[in-house]
């Protein structure tokens, strides 16, 4: 039992110490995802993780006229999955990310649909 | 009698010129003006100036793929999002405007500031203008000079000034962009005009997507997944969808009407080479 009230004290001082000091570098403003983050290796490993599939998905759009339909489909199911991460950062990133990852996805389901139509 | 009945038509022909000048005729943009964005969405509530975005002076030193798609900024002025914050935290504007970046060897400027205050207030009035007596730090006019003219929109051809390395717009941010493989550039498309006469359009990929990229036009402004599914007018086009969502507001306007339609007339329709033997 003490136990268990000494891990609810740790987890509502983490969130205290997230809101007022992670908060206002812009990461994230979700307890959850804040823990998530945190628990990681840090939350600039946390950042980076989502940041390098966002890069790597997206960077398939100028060449991707020569994917294969299998590869489009893989890239809008790991564009969407993603979505749901970055949902869950700041105002400012999720409006910016959301809406890159959003073209980024439109425009491998548009080229699904190309190819479905060939 | 008659005296009444002169002044009663002068005054009905004086009523009809003025709202032909100002009620029903399209005043067309001066040189510096065409493509202006004018961003008010929060300025008010924040108790400042809408913002007077020139995009002459930015589409020169950036491509559209890397403000459109890079930074996430929105098509149209109604759907730009932009607070203050937002540029505070390095996105948007602020993403360049952060007085730390050195652009052609001087500081860019920082933009936004968590309260307007007298030591922020010309900082904010730079880009939230419209209406007040801001001084330019960049003259159209002395810019224009060293580039090849057109006859529409800001008097520039820009396809040429950058075919000849007089503008250079940069196409990647460090930290911003992500690393794209080189774009397989697709063939130019022919569309048929629909007036007799009317030389056909030649629609050039390569030109495009040397600015554009490929997901800033597909498939938000151009769906069609068929060719020759998809039926454009110049109806459409004058109300901003398709072509134009740029010409008109911001690339060459609709009034230059060969730039697009440059297809001799008469010329027959051109066949893909054959593929080779097979042996």
């Amino acid at each position: 039992m003490k136990h268990l009230q000494a891990v609810t004290a740790c987890l509502v001082v983490c969130c205290v110490c997230a809101y007022t000091f992670v908060i206002p570098h812009g990461v994230s403003q979700s307890p959850i995802a804040l823990l998530g983050h945190l628990a990681g290796s840090g939350v600039a490993y946390a950042e980076e993780a989502w940041r390098k599939e966002f890069d790597d998905i997206c960077s398939r759009t100028e060449g991707s006229m020569a994917l294969t339909k299998e590869e489009l489909r893989e890239l809008i199911g790991r564009g969407e999955k993603l979505k749901t991460v970055v949902e869950t950062l700041d105002e400012s990133t999720k409006k910016v990310f959301l809406k890159r990852l959003q073209m980024c996805v439109d425009l491998y389901k548009y080229l699904y649909e190309v190819k479905e139509n060939k | 009698m008659k005296k009444a009945l002169f002044v009663l038509t002068l005054t009905l022909v004086l009523a009809g010129l003025t709202l032909a000048e100002v009620g029903v005729k399209k005043k067309r943009p001066l040189p510096p003006d065409y493509g202006k964005v004018i961003i008010k969405n929060h300025s008010e509530a924040a108790g400042l100036a809408p913002v007077a975005f020139d995009h002459w002076l930015h589409r020169a030193n950036f491509t559209c793929r890397l403000c459109h798609v890079d930074l996430a900024f929105a098509m149209n002025a109604q759907d730009i999002d932009i607070r203050a914050i937002d540029n505070m935290r390095g996105y948007f504007c602020g993403t360049c405007h952060n007085g730390r970046m050195i652009y052609d060897k001087r500081k860019v400027f920082e933009s936004c500031a968590a309260e307007v205050t007298p030591e922020t207030k010309d900082r904010c009035e730079r880009c939230h203008s419209v209406g007040l007596e801001v001084k330019k730090e960049h003259d159209f006019a002395e810019f224009a000079r060293k580039l090849p003219r057109e006859r529409f929109g800001n008097g520039i051809d820009w396809e040429k000034a950058d075919a000849e390395g007089l503008i250079k717009p940069v196409d990647f941010l460090p930290g911003v962009s992500v690393k794209r493989a080189s774009t397989e550039i697709q063939k130019d498309i022919s569309l048929e005009a629909k007036v007799e006469g009317m030389p056909d359009i030649v629609f050039s990929h390569k030109k495009h997507t040397v600015w554009n990229g490929c997901e800033l036009c597909h498939p938000r402004i151009f769906i069609g997944v068929k060719k020759g599914r998809t039926h454009y007018s110049m109806t459409d086009i004058s109300d901003g969808k398709f072509c134009g969502v740029c010409h008109g507001l911001v690339a060459f306007p609709l009034l230059d009407c060969q730039r697009c339609h440059a297809k001799p007339v008469g010329q027959p329709a051109q066949v893909p080479p054959a593929p080779p033997p097979v042996t």
